[in-house]
C-alpha cells in the first residue's frame, strides 16, 4: 500500500499551544504516522501567541511527539501592521470593504514568506498539503502555490471573516475541503456553494483511561463542579459563563464550584468557588473531565469542539450554547447534553442536572456512544 | 450525507434533549407568567444575573448587557419553504422558489454577518464603559471617604485653634 507524504501548514504548532485547529492538525498528523498510513511533516511559524504574533520559538526543524516540525519566522512589518489594523477596524465596524481592500487586508496580515518559499520549492514532493485553519496568511498564500495538492481544513465559523471574498476564493481553489461537522459543511455550502472535493471528516479519538478520584484527591475539591476547558478568552464566551455562575451561586447557594482549565488573557475575578487550574497535560486533563458534574462549552464560535468529545469520552454531559449551531447539533444528535440561550435557561438546566445524577449519567453515556 | 447523519444519531428511549429543552422553556415561561400575575417584573427577579459587583450600578444594566452579549449573533436565517403540491409544475416551481429563497438568504446573511460584528463591537464597548463606570464609582466613593475624613480633621483643628485663642 502506498505510504502517502503529507504536509500540514498551520500558523502555530506545539503540545502547549491551545487551539482547536492546532489540536486537530496535531492529532491527525500523529495518527497518520502511528498507523503507518503516511509520513507527516508540519510546516509552521515561530509564533506561540496568536494575538501578538511575535516570533518566540527558534526557527528550524524539531520533533514534536515524533513528528518533524519545520518552523519559519513570521513577518509583519510596522507598515503592514498599521494598515492591517486600519482595515480590520473598518471591517469590524460593519463596513463592506471593496474586494481589493479585502485582499489588501489579507496581504497585510501576519504571514511567513519563508514558509511559502519552502512550499514553493518542496510542495511538489508531497502528495497533499493540508492548510488549517482558513483565517490566516499561511493558508491564504500557501494554498495558492499548489492548489491541486492543497486540502483546505477551514474550521469555519459563522463570523464576519467567513463572508470575505478571499475566503471564498481559497475555498473554491483548493482541490479538497475537509469539514469537522455537518453544520460547518452546511455553512460553507450556503456561503460559497458546493465543492466537488468536500467531505465531512470529523475527528477520531483514542481510548482513554480517566481517573476522576485522582484529581479530587490531588486538588482537594470535594464539591460537584462545572468544568470549562479551553482558551480563556472573551471570544470563547468565558466571561458569560463566569457571570452566569456567580449569579447562580448568589441565587441558589448550593455547594458548587466552577473549574477553569486552560490558559489565556481573560482576567478571572476572585471568587471563593472559582478555581483556575491553568494548562494541564493530557492525563491530568482527562482526570479533571472525569471528576466534573458537567462540562460547559459557552463558545458560539466552534466548528467541532474537541473538548466536548473529550468530556463525553469521560461520560460527562455537556451544557452548550444555543447560539452555536455546531455544539447544539452535537448535543441534539447525541442526546448527550443540553443547551442554554440565556441565564434563565442556564439556571433551570443546572437545577435539573445537579439534582438528577441518573440523568447526568444517561446523558454522559449517550455522549460517549456518539464519540 | 443524510444516511451518515442517521448513523451517528444516538437514540435513547428515555431521553430526548429537545423534549427536555421544551419542558425547561415551558417552566421559564410559567415562572414569568406567575411573576407577572403577582405584578412583578420577572427580569428584576433575576436582576443580579450578571452583577459581579452587586449594587454598584443598576442591576437592569447588567442584565441587558448580558442579553446583548448572549444574543449579539443570533440573527442569521435559514431556508424555510412550505411544502406545495402543484400538479405538473411542482418540480419546476420548487426549483425556482428554492433558488429565490437561497438568493435572498445569501444577502440577508451577508448583512447579518456585518450586523453581528457591529453588535459584538457594541457589546464590547458597552462592557468596557460599564467597567469604567464601576471603577469611577469606586474612586468617587474613596474620595468621598477622604473628603469626610479631611472635613472631620479640619473641624477638630478649628476647634483646637479656638481653644488656644
Amino acid at each position: 500500500m502506498k505510504r502517502w507524504r503529507i504536509a500540514f501548514v498551520v500558523p502555530r504548532y506545539g503540545e502547549e499551544i491551545l487551539g482547536g485547529a492546532e489540536a486537530l492538525a496535531r492529532g491527525l498528523a500523529e495518527q497518520l504516522v502511528a498507523t503507518g498510513l503516511a509520513d507527516a511533516q508540519i510546516l509552521t511559524t515561530c509564533v506561540r501567541n496568536h494575538i501578538t504574533w511575535e516570533n518566540e520559538l527558534p526557527p528550524g526543524e524539531t520533533l514534536v511527539n515524533g513528528i518533524p516540525v519545520l518552523r519559519f519566522p513570521m513577518t509583519w512589518t510596522r507598515e503592514d501592521e498599521t494598515r492591517y489594523h486600519a482595515l480590520h477596524w473598518r471591517l469590524i465596524q460593519g463596513e463592506l470593504l471593496p474586494v481589493d481592500e479585502q485582499y489588501e487586508w489579507v496581504n497585510t496580515s501576519p504571514h511567513s514568506p519563508q514558509l511559502c518559499a519552502y512550499v514553493q520549492a518542496q510542495g511538489i514532493t508531497f502528495d497533499f498539503i493540508f492548510f488549517i485553519p482558513y483565517l490566516f496568511g499561511t493558508t491564504y498564500y500557501g494554498s495558492a502555490i499548489y492548489p491541486a495538492r492543497s486540502i483546505l481544513w477551514p474550521c469555519l465559523h459563522d463570523e464576519l471573516y467567513a463572508y470575505l471574498r478571499p475566503t471564498r476564493d481559497v475555498y473554491r481553489a483548493c482541490r479538497g475541503v475537509m469539514f469537522n461537522s455537518y453544520p460547518e459543511s452546511r455553512l460553507a455550502h450556503r456561503l460559497y456553494g458546493a465543492h466537488p472535493g468536500s467531505q465531512v471528516v470529523g475527528f477520531g479519538f483514542s481510548p482513554i483511561e480517566p481517573n476522576g478520584a485522582r484529581f479530587r484527591e490531588q486538588s482537594g475539591i470535594r464539591e460537584p463542579f462545572i468544568l470549562y476547558s479551553g482558551r480563556m478568552e472573551g471570544a470563547k464566551n468565558v466571561p458569560l459563563l463566569i457571570q452566569n455562575f456567580i449569579a447562580y451561586k448568589r441565587r441558589r447557594r448550593k455547594a458548587l464550584k466552577l473549574v477553569l482549565m486552560g490558559s489565556g488573557p481573560e482576567e478571572i475575578p476572585k471568587h471563593p468557588d472559582i478555581v483556575r487550574l491553568g494548562f494541564k497535560q493530557r492525563q491530568e486533563k482527562l482526570d479533571v473531565y472525569a471528576a466534573a458534574a458537567l462540562l460547559c462549552q459557552p463558545s458560539v464560535n466552534e466548528s467541532f469542539s474537541i473538548v466536548i468529545m473529550e468530556s463525553w469520552q469521560c461520560g460527562v454531559p455537556i451544557l452548550a450554547h444555543a447560539n452555536c449551531e455546531v455544539t447544539r447539533y452535537h448535543v441534539v444528535q447525541s442526546n448527550g447534553g443540553l443547551y442554554f440561550r440565556d441565564y434563565e435557561e442556564f439556571e433551570s438546566i443546572l437545577d435539573l442536572l445537579l439534582g438528577d445524577e441518573s440523568l447526568r449519567q444517561r446523558l454522559g453515556a449517550n455522549g460517549k456512544k456518539y464519540v | 450525507m443524510t444516511d451518515v447523519q442517521q448513523v451517528i444519531e444516538i437514540r435513547d428511549p428515555e431521553i430526548n434533549v429537545e423534549e427536555i429543552m421544551n419542558r425547561i422553556r415551558e417552566r421559564v415561561r410559567q415562572r414569568r407568567e406567575q411573576a407577572s400575575a403577582q405584578g412583578l417584573d420577572y427580569d428584576r427577579l433575576v436582576d443580579d444575573v450578571t452583577a459581579t459587583t452587586p449594587g454598584r450600578l443598576p442591576a437592569d444594566l447588567y442584565y441587558e448587557l448580558h442579553q446583548l452579549c448572549a444574543n449579539a449573533d443570533a440573527i442569521g436565517v435559514s431556508l424555510a419553504m412550505r411544502d406545495r403540491r402543484l400538479p405538473m409544475l411542482n418540480f419546476l416551481f420548487f426549483r425556482i422558489e428554492n433558488l429565490l429563497h437561497r438568493l435572498v438568504i445569501k444577502y440577508v446573511n451577508m448583512m447579518a454577518g456585518r450586523q453581528i460584528a457591529f453588535n459584538r463591537s457594541t457589546a464590547h464597548v458597552l462592557a468596557g464603559l460599564t467597567r469604567l463606570l464601576e471603577k469611577r464609582d469606586t474612586q468617587i466613593e474613596a474620595l468621598e471617604v477622604q473628603v469626610k475624613d479631611l472635613g472631620e480633621r479640619l473641624a477638630r483643628f478649628e476647634q483646637s485653634s479656638k481653644g488656644q485663642d
